[in-house]
């Protein structure tokens, strides 16, 4: 498997499947470990974060998962590969500007990743299409289990599995879902969740996680709590508060069109038109439309339009991707250009010709 | 009233402060409280908000802030400056000043979730490794080759019996 190669296809959590994928984009889950035998992160000296890469990767690569996993070692591999992977949500942002011996090992279906010598010794996590917490955490739990046979994990009886951050202490655990929300943004109602949610020690964050900004109303939601609570109340926890958010959404959007439909058709379609028609565009504002078209396929407003089309737009148009792509480097001004001549063919792709024509 | 700090906005912000046996009113503006206080201004990042709460949730005695990890040498203050602990036994040496930070950030202190079949039996040796690794290092630097050759033939050993297992 090469890099070069995903870059025309999107992980499978983007595929829109699962349980109400209209609103859940993706659910995803990752646990913190570290190993006894090294010290963290903040005090591996340059001879030790080789060795200590060596023996991760070594394990990872041992264990028995159904899909077989790739590895790929991020201090030689060039800036532009690292950007990719974290627009794929394969690593943290802080992973690919790190230094050192470092690394990411991940399956070809991208529902399993894990990350070496990150802040901590292991972050992996599992990934899947629309609201399914118990499915992600089966497949993480049992690779977890794995794992832990081959490798010494710091634990401590009282403080649990040990982590370089006391924020992350006791099962390590971050239970992350992603959701599309315009209409509550839209009707300025996203600041009820977002105090509603802290009540119950969750926390609403951007599009890549933490201290991210939030862009074409995608949002994660996810808990802040790790120690004190078993893994499974902290899934519980989540199960139970992402409904309201599903159904307030839903809500917003109902009256939505019951107020304004003419004028959110007007907005949906113009957004598709523009994805259809543009010849230069950013990828900001490509986000800002695939957030409205997206909208707009459930609401039924466009037909044609293949949801598993739009979701892939979301990572395929961002820069490393065209980059990877086009099979070099292109300057953000090309780029945008790239970008509308990909989104068009996309498009026409994913819908009946007859309405293409007038383009050709 | 104005501010006692700047004297020139409205004092919104008043408190009594005990130093030592001395108790003080102080009338301040949000702007210099929140200053005088090392509150996060409006629109901070979790991390901030953290280590905010780090330094002010740990009033650590005099002790707890000269001690040091013997197997990582991470100091407690180092900690307190980065936010991120040395190795796993940090835990345990911090522990007097960890334990409210925890609280804090948590639902309690003890650990409820998933536990690794092996746990516990490794810490020793673990601990052992950090801190002959660490040795290892600093005979390299000084040059010292023969110690360093026994270092690692030592963590080699060591490394045999994890294997075993």
């Amino acid at each position: 498997m090469q890099i070069s190669k995903l870059a025309t296809r999107a992980g499978e959590w983007l595929k829109g499947e699962g349980r109400d994928a209209d609103i859940v984009v993706s659910s995803r889950i990752r646990l913190a470990r570290n190993i006894t035998d090294f010290p963290f992160m903040s005090k591996v000296s340059p001879g030790q974060r080789g060795e200590l890469e060596q023996l991760l990767r070594g394990k990872i690569l041992s264990i028995d998962v159904p899909r077989e996993l790739l590895y790929l070692g991020l201090a030689e591999l060039p800036g532009v590969d690292r950007l990719f992977l974290v627009e794929r949500h394969l690593i943290s942002r802080e992973h690919a500007s790190g230094e050192g011996e470092r690394g990411v090992a991940f399956d070809e279906a991208e529902s399993l990743s894990i990350m070496t010598n990150e802040e901590d010794h292991l972050r992996m996590q599992s990934i899947r299409s629309g609201f399914e917490l118990e499915q992600t955490w089966q497949a993480l739990d049992h690779v977890d289990t794995m794992l832990e046979k081959e490798l010494n994990y710091a634990f401590h009886s009282r403080f649990g599995y040990l982590t370089a951050c006391p924020t992350n202490v006791g099962t390590g655990m971050r239970v992350s879902v992603m959701l599309h929300l315009p209409a509550l943004v839209s009707t300025r109602h996203l600041d009820k969740v977002v105090n509603a949610v802290a009540k119950i020690n969750l926390v609403v964050r951007g599009l890549y996680g933490e201290g991210t900004e939030a862009s074409g109303d995608f949002y994660q939601i996810s808990n802040q709590v790790t120690l004190g609570k078993a893994e499974t109340d902290i899934i519980d926890s989540v199960l139970n508060a992402i409904p309201r958010v599903i159904t307030y959404e839903r809500k917003a959007r109902e009256t939505l069109m019951a107020e304004n439909r003419k004028q959110i058709e007007d907005r949906v379609w113009r957004a598709y038109g523009i994805l259809k028609v543009a010849r230069s565009i950013s990828s900001e504002e490509t986000l800002h439309l695939i957030s409205q078209v997206r909208m707009g396929v459930h609401l039924g407003i466009l037909k044609n339009v293949d949801l598993k089309t739009v979701n892939e737009l979301f990572v395929l148009t961002l820069p490393a991707h065209l980059q990877k792509l086009a099979g070099r480097e292109i300057e953000p001004e090309e780029r945008n250009v790239e970008r509308a001549d990909f989104v068009r063919r996309k498009l026409a792709g994913s819908q009946d010709l007859q309405e293409e024509k007038p383009d050709v | 009233m104005k501010c006692q700090s700047c004297n020139k906005r409205e004092a919104t912000v008043h408190f009594t402060d005990i130093e030592g046996d001395e108790k003080k009113e102080v009338h301040l503006c949000e702007e210099c409280a929140r200053e005088k206080s090392g509150m996060p201004p409006k629109g901070v990042t979790l991390e901030e908000i953290f280590s905010n709460l780090i330094q002010q949730h740990s009033k650590e005695s005099a002790k707890l802030l000269k001690t040091a990890c013997p197997n990582c040498g991470m100091s407690y203050i180092e900690f307190k400056a980065g936010g991120r602990l040395g190795c796993a036994s940090d835990y345990v040496v911090f522990e007097e000043g960890l334990a409210p930070l925890l609280e804090r950030l948590h639902q309690g202190t003890q650990h409820v979730g998933k536990t690794p079949s092996r746990a516990g039996a490794d810490v020793r040796r673990g601990n052992e490794m950090i801190r002959l690794r660490r040795e290892l290092d600093r005979a390299v630097q000084r040059e010292e080759y023969e110690k360093a050759a026994e270092l690692r033939d030592r963590i080699q050993s060591l490394t045999g019996t994890a294997n075993a297992d």
